[in-house]
Order: C-alpha cells, then structure tokens, then sequence
C-alpha cells in the first residue's frame, strides 16, 4: 500500500501546477453540481491525492504525512460507501432539489468568489494553496448548508479535513497532532455511516416546523410501492346503443311456471 | 515516553490510570452484559456514584490513598504520561469530574426503570472516559486547551450511537452536534500559532489580537448559540430523552471548563478582542429565539429542547456580564439546569415509553393516567424557563437582575422570551390533561413513580431552598480560581 501511494504521489505531479489547482477546485464544484454519491467519493480521494501532492510539493511537508493522510481519506470513503450500498435506493430522495437549483447554487458561488475577491492571508501558506484551501473549506460548507442527510454531511466533513489537516501540517507539524486528527477524521466518517444506516427508512411524511432551521428537502418522498392490481375481465359487449338507456327488466316468471307444481305421490319403498 | 510503565517511578499507582482505566474496564464489562439492562445501569449507577461522592470528599492535601482490598497504595498527584501526553489530577479538574460522574450516575440510575437503549450504559462509560482524560490532561503536544475542541470531536462522534440508540429516525439532531468541534478546532490550533508569536514581538499587538478572535469565534461556535444551535432541540425531538439530557450536559460542563481554561491564562481575549460583546448579543439571540421556538412548539421533546436552549443562552450572557459575580452566578445556573434537565427527562422518558411515541396525538390526556411523570416533566421543563417555584427560578431571578444592572433592556427582552417558553408548557399541560385520547394507555409503574417523586423532590426542595447549592457552588469556584 505504502509503494502504490508513493507512487501516486510521484507520478501525479499535474497537480502540482496552475492548472492542477484548478482542477482540484473544479471537481469540488462538480460534486456539489452533481451531487453522486459514487462519483463524490472518487472524486473526494482525488482531491486528497491533489492536496497532497501539492503540499509535498510546494512546502516539502513529509511524505509519511501525505500517505497517512491518503490512506485515512480512502478508509473513511470505503466505508461511507460500505453503508451507501445498503442504502442506495433512498440516497436518490436525498438529493437538495433539482440539478437546476444546484447549478443556481454554484453560479452564485463563483460570482460571490468573484465579487468579493476573497483573499484570505493564511500564515505559512503560499498564496495560491491558501486560495485553493479556501476555496475547498467554502465548497464544503456549501455542501453542509444544502443537506443535512448524514451521506453528503460525511462527505462536506471530510472535504472540509483536507484543507484544515494540510494547513495544520504546514503551520504545526507536529507528528502526533496529525495523528491525533487523522484517528478524529476516521471516527466521524464511522459516525456518519452509521447514522446513515439509521436513516435508510426515507420519511412518508415531511412535516414542516416553522421553529426548525433545517433546509426543506425539495424531492417528494417515495410513496410505498403496492403490487400492481390483477386486471379485470372484459366487459361483454353491449347489446344496446351506447347512447340510449336500458329500461330496468322485472324479474317475471314465465306463465307456464305460475302454477304450482303438482303434487306427486311419494312412491312406496 | 512510549512504553512507560503504569507506576510512576516511586511505585505507586497513578489516579489517571486507575480512573480511565476503570472506566473503560467497567464498559467493557457491561457492554457483555448489555442484556441486562437493569442490572448494568444499577452497576455503572453505584460505580459512578461512588466515584462522584470520593471527589467530592477528596482532600489533595493528603495525596497518598491506599485502595481498600487491593492493598495498593495510590499517589492521587502523580502524573501519567503517555505518547507525550500528561494527565494529572489538579484543583481545577476536582469539580469537573465529581459532577460529570454524580451527573452519569444520575442518569445510570434513571435508565434503570426507563430503557435508553442496550448500548448506553457501556458507550456512555467510554465517553465519561473521555471527559475524565479531557479534564485530567495538563500537557501534550500543544497545550491542553487548544487540544479540547479535537478531542470534543471524537467524544461527540462516540455520543452519536448513544443518541441515535438505533432508532430509525431522522438522525439529524446527533449528526448536528458533530459539526461545531469539526469546524471550530483549527481556529483553536491557529490561535495557538499565532499566540507563539506574540513573544516574538512584543511590541505588536496584532498577533494577540487576531488569536483574540480567533479565539472568539472558536468559542462562539461550541457553545452552539442561535443560529448554530440545532443540534440540541433536535436531539431532544428524537434521541432518548436521559441520553440527550447527560450528553448535551456534559458536553456543556467540557466546554464551561475551556472557556475557563481560555480566559484564566489568556486574559487578552477578555480585554482586546469583542468577546464579551459578541457572547451577549449570542446569548441574548439563543434566549430569544428559545423562547420564541418554545411557545411555537407543541412536541414535547421540541418544548425541552427549545426550552433548555433559553436557558443556556442566560448562561452565556451570565458569563459575558463583566464582573466577579458571574462565574459563580453561571455554575449556580449550570446546577440548577443539571437538576431541571434530568428531571424533565425522567419524566419524558416514561412517557414516551408508555406512549409509545412523543406525537401530540398521543400524548393528549397521557397525564390522567401518568399524573407524577408529566408533573416531572412540566416542573422540569419550567425550571428551564425560570418558573417560579421550579429549580430554575432564583438563578433565572438573580441573573436578570444581574443584566438589567448593565443595561435593563436585554432583560426585559429575556423576561418576555421566558413567557414565551412557560406559554409553550402551559399549552402542553392542556393537552397533557385534557380528555384522555388512548383508553388502553397503561398507568405509570411504582418504580418510575418513585423516581419522579424523587426528582420533582429536589427539583422543589431547590426551588424553596436555593442555599442548599450555596456549599457546592463555593467548593466549585474555589477549585476553578485555585
């Protein structure tokens, strides 16, 4: 395991460049726009490999770290996808509206970026990472104010630990501190996976509480699904015009049967 | 330090060792007899009870101890130290631990009538575990206080499987609590660099000042005010209610301990940065919007929730009022809440056991048949809400009166969010004892009667009595001030 992140690391050095920056922050948005569970994971172990490879890279930050770090993301995405696969056919329902809703949502995001030209000096770090890191930790709360389904919190948390456990190594690098936030990280994806098996029963009923802050899921709720009713038979065809209207028929004996029967002597045994 | 062996180098036991050691022992222990709900919690009640009461009594004067049948000497000051982290006793910690283990046994003692799910007794052991290592450390590789917003994740991580208690509800409430120590233990790291810094040029005051902030908004983030404060009516609406009561308190008392911890050695924050300003306008929010959120609530896990959240909002304005009054006027309050929140818990426990469920539908005309449990419940809740003749009412008296010395506003605004709260109890009391809507519902048992009795005792006996905190109240500040 430990030569298959080493080399990852060494042959992934793209990310290490302009556009490998970019592109980490590229696939961030795309999980928001696409909001996958699959594709989310991958693409959370992609952005580790990034971020990784770019603190290797520009800040000489140990290479141990980033395998551990590499390793822990990986862990905790295996076993948010453990509990997802059990629960796979009610992720779908918790979906933050429509993809339109979500594109509205990072359009709003790169112009606020934009407009405000966030610059935020973060000690130690060079500038173009500190954009980068900012940029994850804002994706990440974006996600974490769409949804509150455990899947796509644990998958906003752990986006959210990449920039934070990278910025730590650089400021702090202390050994038993990433450690320490490593054991935290594995801990709260194991929370999340449980908490998502918890919620795998979708809610029949959405009550709306006007005391409650949460974010009102868009997607209806799934309706029981009842076995399909066996199909009646054909009616006869009618004998009268469709337009007219049969007159009700009284029962009437016929004129043979209206007396009674007659009597017949019962036969000696 | 790896590797060290469990005596210190004299011999002797250390109490650090002992303590986690037995905690984590007895969870294990009780986690194989999980089965036996009401045996484990009679146990881990009696465990944690003793440990609270030797606390309690504990003079660190005479540090040497010798432990009954085992023939062990302890040394209660020694240290324990562990991949570079130190753990020993100190004055400061004393109060901590006494109440978090006289608050776990509390609760062990409720779940022995009302079940909260085989896996509380053994998960809760391992978090009051990992309290007692919060409280214990004294150094590690960073100081102890820029530690405990990362330990409180994984602390908070473990509360999730007590409070979710597999249920299949929307596990929003325990999903909730894990954000705030996620997003608040780098500014806590960030700080520590920065205040690394300030000797480095004394002159300049800019590093102070950004760790000052940082520091504030840290803080501002755990203590969960509104808008961050989801996460504790939503536990209440879903998690069993003892879980949800011992949790959130004993996160809370980790937290009033760091702010100790912060403010105690690093003043600045007080002083330079607009921590104060900032924890009052936070304060007065969460009451506000407590008691607003409470009068529109008619679930009554949602009531205790919105009602404990007005509470806790007084707190923090308590702490951000300046002067020498209000730290021990906030442990007075946090007493007071201990006693309310376990009282209305048990009374929400029963009946939502006997329900079958916390609806408003179900419960309508519950208190004919449960009168004892509902009456725990609603003299719980309004002891949240400053009632009079509730526990919660001399704290909520004397805090207002405290506040409206500075200013006389924020007190009359706090004032109408307490009706706001009472009004939401008042209502649920209606339908509490209205007609009785379920003919079948079972009356309440003997054992849960007796225990609301117990509880609504001392909820009232403190209610008339407020003096009988006075003693615990000064033993506290005096081990907090050393």
């Amino acid at each position: 395991m430990e030569a298959l992140i080493t080399w990852l690391l060494t042959n992934s050095t793209f990310f290490a460049s302009g556009l490998g920056i970019l592109t980490i922050g590229a696939i961030a948005v795309l999980m928001i726009f696409l909001w996958e569970w699959r594709s989310s994971l991958v693409a959370l172990c992609v952005i580790q490999l990034g971020v990784a490879v770019l603190v290797t890279q520009v800040h000489q930050v140990e290479v141990k770290w980033a395998q551990v770090q590499i390793l822990v993301t990986t862990l905790s995405a295996a076993m948010l996808m453990l509990s997802a696969r059990q629960i796979r056919f009610a992720l779908p329902y918790q979906r933050p509206g429509s993809w339109f809703m979500r594109l509205v949502a990072v359009m709003l995001l790169i112009i606020c970026w934009r407009f405000f030209d966030l610059d935020l000096a973060l000690p130690a770090v060079a500038p173009p990472l500190a954009q980068l890191f900012l940029w994850l930790a804002v994706c990440a709360l974006m996600m974490l104010g769409l949804s509150d389904a455990p899947l796509s919190t644990a998958i906003a948390l752990l986006l959210w630990f990449m920039p934070v456990q990278a910025f730590i190594q650089i400021l702090l690098p202390e050994f038993r501190l990433f450690v320490l936030i490593g054991i935290v990280q594995l801990v709260s994806a194991l929370a999340c996976s449980y908490l998502m098996l918890a919620a795998r029963l979708p809610e029949t009923v959405t009550v709306a509480r006007p005391t409650d802050m949460t974010f009102s899921r868009a997607a209806p709720a799934p309706r029981p699904a009842f076995p399909p009713l066996p199909e009646l038979p054909k009616a006869p065809p009618r004998l009268l015009p469709t337009g007219g209207r049969q007159q009700p028929v009284a029962a009437v004996r016929p004129e043979s049967s209206r007396r009674e029967p007659p009597v017949t002597p019962r036969e000696a045994s | 330090m790896i590797g060290q062996p469990l005596s210190a180098a004299n011999g002797l036991l250390t109490l650090p060792a002992l303590l986690v050691g037995g905690l984590i022992g007895m969870a294990l222990l009780t986690y194989l007899l999980r089965n036996w709900e009401t045996l484990t919690a009679l146990m881990t009640a009696l465990f944690t009870g003793a440990l609270g009461l030797w606390f309690w009594q504990l003079d660190l004067n005479a540090p040497i101890f010798s432990l009954p049948l085992a023939g062990q000497v302890l040394d209660i000051t020694a240290p324990l130290t562990r991949l570079g982290f130190t753990f020993q006793l100190q004055p400061s910690a004393l109060p901590i631990l006494m109440t978090a283990c006289l608050m776990a046994s509390a609760a062990f003692l409720l779940t022995a009538a009302i079940s909260q799910g085989r896996s509380f007794a053994p998960f809760t052991l391992v978090l009051l575990a990992g309290y007692v290592a919060i409280a214990l450390m004294t150094s590690g590789p960073l100081a102890p206080l820029f530690l405990t917003p990362l330990f409180l994740v994984g602390l908070n991580a473990g509360a999730v499987f007590v409070l979710q208690a597999g249920r299949l509800t929307n596990p929003s409430g325990p999903l909730r609590m894990l954000l705030p120590p996620i997003l608040a233990f780098p500014l806590f790291l960030l700080a520590y660099w920065y205040i690394e810094q300030i000797p480095l040029n004394p002159q300049d005051n800019s590093a102070q000042l950004t760790a000052a902030r940082l520091f504030t908004i840290g803080l501002l983030i755990l203590l969960m005010p509104a808008p961050f404060h989801s996460a504790q009516p939503a536990t209440a609406y879903s998690a069993p209610p003892v879980v949800t009561a011992l949790v959130t308190l004993l996160y809370q008392l980790a937290l009033l301990h760091l702010l100790f911890r912060v403010i105690s050695p690093y003043p600045f924050v007080a002083q330079i940065g607009s921590f104060e300003l900032w924890m009052t306008w936070a304060g007065l929010a969460t009451t506000v919007w407590g008691g607003i959120a409470a009068a529109g609530s008619s679930h009554p896990g949602r009531l205790w929730g919105y009602a404990a959240l007005h509470d806790w909002g007084l707190i923090l304005m308590i702490l951000a009022a300046p002067g020498l009054r209000s730290w021990p006027l906030a442990l007075f309050l946090f007493g007071l809440r201990i006693v309310s929140m376990l009282t209305a818990a048990a009374g929400l426990a029963t009946l939502e056991q006997h329900i079958g469920g916390m609806s408003a539908t179900r419960i309508q005309g519950a208190g004919n048949r449960l009168p004892w449990n509902s009456a725990a419940f609603l003299l719980g809740g309004l002891g949240l809400t400053g009632f009079p003749l509730s526990a919660g009412f001399t704290g909520h008296w004397t805090a207002l009166q405290i506040i409206a010395e500075n200013d006389w506003r924020p007190a009359a605004i706090v004032l109408f969010a307490s009706v706001g709260a009472i009004w939401g109890f008042v209502r649920l009391t209606r339908i509490l004892f209205g007609p009785l809507e379920n003919r079948f519902l079972l009356r309440e048992r003997m054992v849960s009667v007796a225990l609301a009795l117990c509880m609504l005792l001392l909820s009232i006996s403190l209610a008339l009595a407020p003096q009988l905190l006075d003693g615990p109240i000064r033993t506290v500040w005096a081990a907090f001030s050393g």
